[in-house]
C-alpha cells in the first residue's frame, strides 16, 4: 500500500502503484508532449513499468522513474511527429477562462509541470519535486514565473 | 481569479482533454510490442542481444546485414556562435576584478560543434586523451542504440571519427575515465561491466566485471588516482589497478552514498559527496585508498542543493543552489563561507540548481543554466571565482544551458550539452582588460550570428542588465531576424502582423526601451536605403506613423509609446530594418544607452551577395 504521496512510496502491486501513478505520469507527460503524444508516452511508459515492475518496485521514486521514461520516450516520439499543446478551441468550454490552454502552451515546460501537478492535482511543492527529480525550490519558482506569465498573457489576475 | 478558481480550471482542461489510461490499455500496449518483436527477427535478435543473452552478435549485426556505417556530423570548419564575453568596470571606478579579468578575457568565442545525432539526446562519457575528446555511450535504459559506436573529436582540425564498437551496452550513467593511455568506461545503469579504448589502436580490450552491485537507474562516477581507476555508484566503491588486470573492492562508507555522488579526488584521497536533493543535508565523505578506510567531512557551514564538488590543488569547493557553497581545508578540516556576492543581474533567470563547473586551475567557472525554455529567459551566464581573493566575476554569456558536462582540454574549456562548445585555446595566456564605456553595468558583446552559414555575423555590444531575446520575435515572418533586446522580458511572436514583435511591443511599459533588428538581406548597393548614420542619437525621437510598426498596434496599446522609429538603413552591404520603441517615460539614461548599443553594431560584409 502506498505510504504517502510526498515520502518514499511503495506499492505492493503494479495495480497498486498504476491506480495512484497513473495520473500524475500521464498529466505531466501530457505537459510536456501535449495531449496525444504525452498520453502515448504516458501509456508506454507505465507499459514498460509494468514489464519491469519487480525492479521498478524496489526504486526509491518508482513513479519518478516511469515518468523519466515518459520522457524519453516522449522525446522521441515528439520528433516523429507534430506536437501541439493546444487541441481544439477552449471558448467550447463555458467554465473554463478563453485563452487559458494557449496561456498554458507559453509557459517553459518546467513551468507548465509543476504548474499542472500543483493546481490541477493538487501536489505539494515537494512531491511535485519528487517526481520532476528537481529540488521544491526550483518547483516554486517555476510556479512563481508561471502565473507571473499567466497573468500577463491572460491579463487576469491569476492564482491571487 | 483566486488561486481555487485557477486550479479548478486547469484541472477542468486536462480532466476533459486527456483521457484516463486503463489497466488493461496498458498492458495489451506491452503485449502488443512483444507480439511485433516477434514477428519481427531482428528486431528480436537486437532485444536479445541487448539483454545480455548474445551480447557480442549486435556489435557485428551492421557488418552482417550491410548497413551503412553509423552517421557521423558532417566534418566541416566550426562555426563560432557567440563573441567575446566583454567584461568591463563602470566609468570612474577602480577595477573591481583583479587578475581573473586579463585571463578570463581570453574565454573568448565558443565554437559549437555538432554532437553525432545518436549522441545528441544522451549523456555520452566525455574524456579528454590530450588530443581528441573521446565520447562514448550515454543511451537509456531500455538499451536503445546501445550497439552504436562512439566518437571522437579533434579540436585542431575540427574533425570526428568514430571510434571501434565498444564490447559492452552503452547504457546511460557510465563512469568513465582518462587514464594516460586508456578510456576506462564502466557500471552503466544496470551493468558492472567495464572496458578500456585505446585511441591509438582505436581498439577496446574488455575488463573484468567491476565488484560494485549493478545499480539500475543510478549513475558511477570515476577518477583516475594516477595508478588506479576509483568508480563509485550508488552501492559502492571500487578500484581498477591496469597493470594487474583487477579490481579490489572497499569498505562501506559511514553514509550510504546516494543515486547521485559528486566525487573528487585529491591527491590522496576520493571525496564522495551524494548529490541528490532528496537526501536532504548529507555531509560528503573521504576515502583513503591506501588504507582502505573512510571518514566524514565536517557538515558545512552552508547546505548548498545539488552541489558540485572540485579540488582546487588546496582546497574542496562545495557549491551550488542557490547560489552558495564553502571551501573545506581537508587538513584543518575548517569551512570557508565562499563570498555571497555572486554577480548577477536581475535579468538572470539562473537556475542555480543545474548549474555546470569546472576547475581550471586558478578560478572555479560556472555556468548558471536557466529556467526551462520560456522565450522571455535571458542568456545563461558564465561566472568565474577565485579562492585567492574570494572574488566572484561575471565573465559575461554562457554558451549552454542547464545540465551541461564541463571539462578543461588543454587550454580550452568545453561545455557538452545537445553539442560541444568549445572555447577557443588559450584562455589561461593573458591578454588585455577590455574596457569600454558602459551605462549600467556590466557590457557584454554577442556575436549574431548570420541567417545562414554564408552570412556575416553582426556584433552588438549591450549591458548585461538588458534583456535578449532568447528566440526570433517574428517567427513567421519570413525575414531574417537578428536580434531584440529591451529593458524588460521580451515575448515572441504575435497573432496580428506576423513581420512585427507585437507581443514585445505590446509589453512595452512607459519606462521601458526595446530595439529590434531585422535583416532583408544583402542589397547590391544603395537603392533606396539610407546609409548607417555616424551615430544614432537624435534617432530615437518622434512617432512613424503609418509605418507596419505603428498600424500594427491597437490604439489602446499605444498608449506607452512616447516614440517609435521604423528605419530602414545600410550597413556594409546588408538591408536592415531598426524597430526603436521608447516608453513615454523612458529615462535619459535608457536611451542614452539604447544610442550606444545601436551605435555599437559592427556589420561585416556579406559574404555573398
Amino acid at each position: 500500500m502506498w505510504k504517502g504521496r510526498g515520502d518514499r512510496i511503495e506499492a505492493a502491486t503494479f495495480e497498486e502503484f498504476f491506480a495512484t501513478a497513473e495520473r500524475q505520469v500521464r498529466y505531466a507527460l501530457v505537459a510536456l508532449y501535449g495531449f496525444e503524444v504525452g498520453r502515448e508516452a504516458a501509456a508506454d511508459a507505465l507499459a514498460y513499468a509494468w514489464e519491469h515492475w519487480p525492479r521498478i518496485a524496489g526504486m526509491e521514486n518508482p513513479a519518478g522513474y516511469v515518468y523519466r521514461v515518459g520522457q524519453r520516450l516522449g522525446r522521441r516520439m515528439a520528433r516523429r511527429r507534430e506536437v501541439s499543446l493546444v487541441v481544439v478551441a477552449v471558448e467550447e468550454h463555458p467554465t473554463v477562462e478563453p485563452g487559458l490552454e494557449r496561456a498554458l502552451a507559453q509557459l517553459s515546460p518546467g513551468q507548465r509541470v509543476a504548474v499542472v501537478l500543483v493546481h490541477a492535482l493538487g501536489h505539494t511543492h515537494r512531491e511535485a519535486a519528487r517526481l520532476m527529480r528537481v529540488s521544491p525550490s526550483t518547483v516554486q519558482t517555476h510556479l512563481e514565473r508561471a502565473l507571473a506569465r499567466l497573468r500577463t498573457d491572460l491579463g487576469v489576475d491569476v492564482g491571487r | 481569479m483566486d488561486v481555487e478558481r485557477f486550479s479548478e480550471q486547469i484541472a477542468t482542461l486536462y480532466e476533459e482533454r486527456s483521457e484516463p489510461l486503463t489497466l488493461d490499455e496498458v498492458v495489451a500496449r506491452r503485449r502488443s510490442v512483444d507480439a511485433a518483436l516477434r514477428a519481427r527477427p531482428w528486431s528480436g535478435l537486437l532485444v536479445a542481444a541487448l539483454a545480455g543473452v548474445a551480447g557480442i552478435v549486435v556489435f557485428a549485426l551492421p557488418a552482417w546485414i550491410g548497413r551503412e556505417p553509423a552517421e557521423v556530423p558532417e566534418t566541416r570548419a566550426p562555426v563560432a556562435t557567440t563573441a567575446p564575453p566583454v567584461v568591463t568596470s563602470p566609468p570612474g571606478t577602480p577595477p573591481q576584478l583583479p587578475r581573473t579579468v586579463p585571463q578570463l578575457a581570453g574565454l573568448r568565442g565558443w565554437v559549437s560543434v555538432d554532437l553525432p545525432r545518436r549522441m545528441a539526446g544522451g549523456s555520452p562519457v566525455m574524456v579528454w586523451t590530450g588530443s581528441e575528446l573521446v565520447l562514448w555511450g550515454g543511451e537509456d535504459a531500455d538499451g536503445l542504440r546501445a550497439g552504436e559506436p562512439g566518437a571522437a573529436y579533434r579540436p585542431d582540425s575540427a574533425t570526428w571519427r568514430n571510434i571501434a564498437p565498444a564490447p559492452l551496452p552503452a547504457t546511460f550513467g557510465a563512469a568513465g575515465v582518462w587514464t594516460g593511455t586508456e578510456m576506462v568506461v564502466c557500471c552503466g545503469s544496470g551493468s558492472s561491466d567495464a572496458a578500456a579504448y585505446d585511441p591509438v589502436t582505436d581498439s577496446w580490450r574488455s575488463l573484468p566485471d567491476a565488484p560494485l552491485p549493478a545499480a539500475q537507474d543510478e549513475y558511477a562516477e570515476a577518477v583516475w588516482t594516477g595508478s588506479a581507476v576509483l568508480v563509485v555508484n550508488g552501492r559502492g566503491v571500487a578500484g581498477y589497478d591496469p597493470p594487474s588486470d583487477t579490481w579490489r573492492t572497499f569498505a562501506e562508507p559511514p553514509e550510504a552514498l546516494g543515486r547521485l555522488n559528486e566525487v573528487a579526488w585529491t591527491g590522496d584521497l576520493l571525496v564522495v559527496w551524494p548529490t541528490e536533493v532528496s537526501r536532504g543535508e548529507y555531509p560528503g565523505m573521504a576515502l583513503d585508498p591506501a588504507s582502505g578506510t573512510w571518514r566524514l567531512l565536517p557538515d558545512p557551514e552552508l547546505w548548498p542543493e545539488a552541489p558540485d564538488v572540485v579540488w582546487t590543488g588546496d582546497e574542496l569547493i562545495v557549491w551550488g543552489s542557490p547560489a552558495k557553497g564553502s571551501r573545506l581545508d581537508l587538513g584543518a578540516d575548517a569551512w570557508t563561507v565562499m563570498s555571497p556576492a555572486v554577480p548577477t543581474p536581475d535579468s538572470c533567470e539562473c537556475n542555480w540548481g543545474s548549474q555546470s563547473t569546472v576547475w581550471t586551475g586558478t578560478d572555479l567557472i560556472v555556468s548558471t543554466g536557466y529556467l526551462g525554455t520560456g522565450v522571455d529567459k535571458n542568456a545563461p551566464l558564465l561566472l568565474a571565482y577565485e579562492p585567492n581573493v574570494d572574488q566572484w566575476t561575471l565573465v559575461g554569456e554562457s554558451p549552454v544551458g542547464w545540465g551541461a558536462e564541463a571539462m578543461v582540454a588543454g587550454d580550452r574549456v568545453v561545455f557538452r550539452s545537445d553539442r560541444l562548445y568549445i572555447s577557443e585555446p588559450g584562455w589561461t595566456p593573458q591578454g588585455p582588460v577590455v574596457t569600454a564605456d558602459t551605462i549600467g553595468g556590466f557590457d557584454v558583446t554577442y556575436r549574431i550570428p548570420g541567417p545562414s552559414r554564408y552570412d556575416s555575423p553582426i556584433d552588438v555590444t549591450y549591458p548585461i542588465s538588458w534583456y535578449r531575446a532568447g528566440e526570433d520575435l517574428t517567427p513567421n515572418a519570413g525575414v531574417s531576424y537578428r536580434f531584440g533586446l529591451g529593458t524588460y522580458p521580451l515575448r515572441t511572436g504575435g497573432s496580428r502582423c506576423a513581420h512585427m514583435p507585437v507581443n514585445a511591443m505590446e509589453d512595452l511599459g512607459p519606462n521601458d526601451v526595446f530595439l529590434f533588428l531585422e535583416e532583408r538581406g544583402p542589397i547590391a548597393s544603395s537603392v533606396g536605403w539610407e546609409p548607417r548614420p555616424a551615430t544614432f542619437a537624435g534617432w530615437l525621437t518622434g512617432i512613424d506613423e503609418g509605418t507596419d510598426a505603428w498600424e500594427c498596434m491597437r490604439d489602446d496599446e499605444r498608449g506607452n509609446i512616447g516614440a517609435l522609429r521604423w528605419i530602414p538603413f545600410e550597413d556594409g552591404g546588408h538591408g536592415l530594418y531598426l524597430l526603436a520603441v521608447i516608453g513615454t517615460d523612458a529615462s535619459d539614461e535608457d536611451v542614452a544607452t539604447a544610442v550606444r548599443i545601436l551605435d555599437s553594431l559592427v556589420v561585416e560584409e556579406p559574404l555573398r551577395r
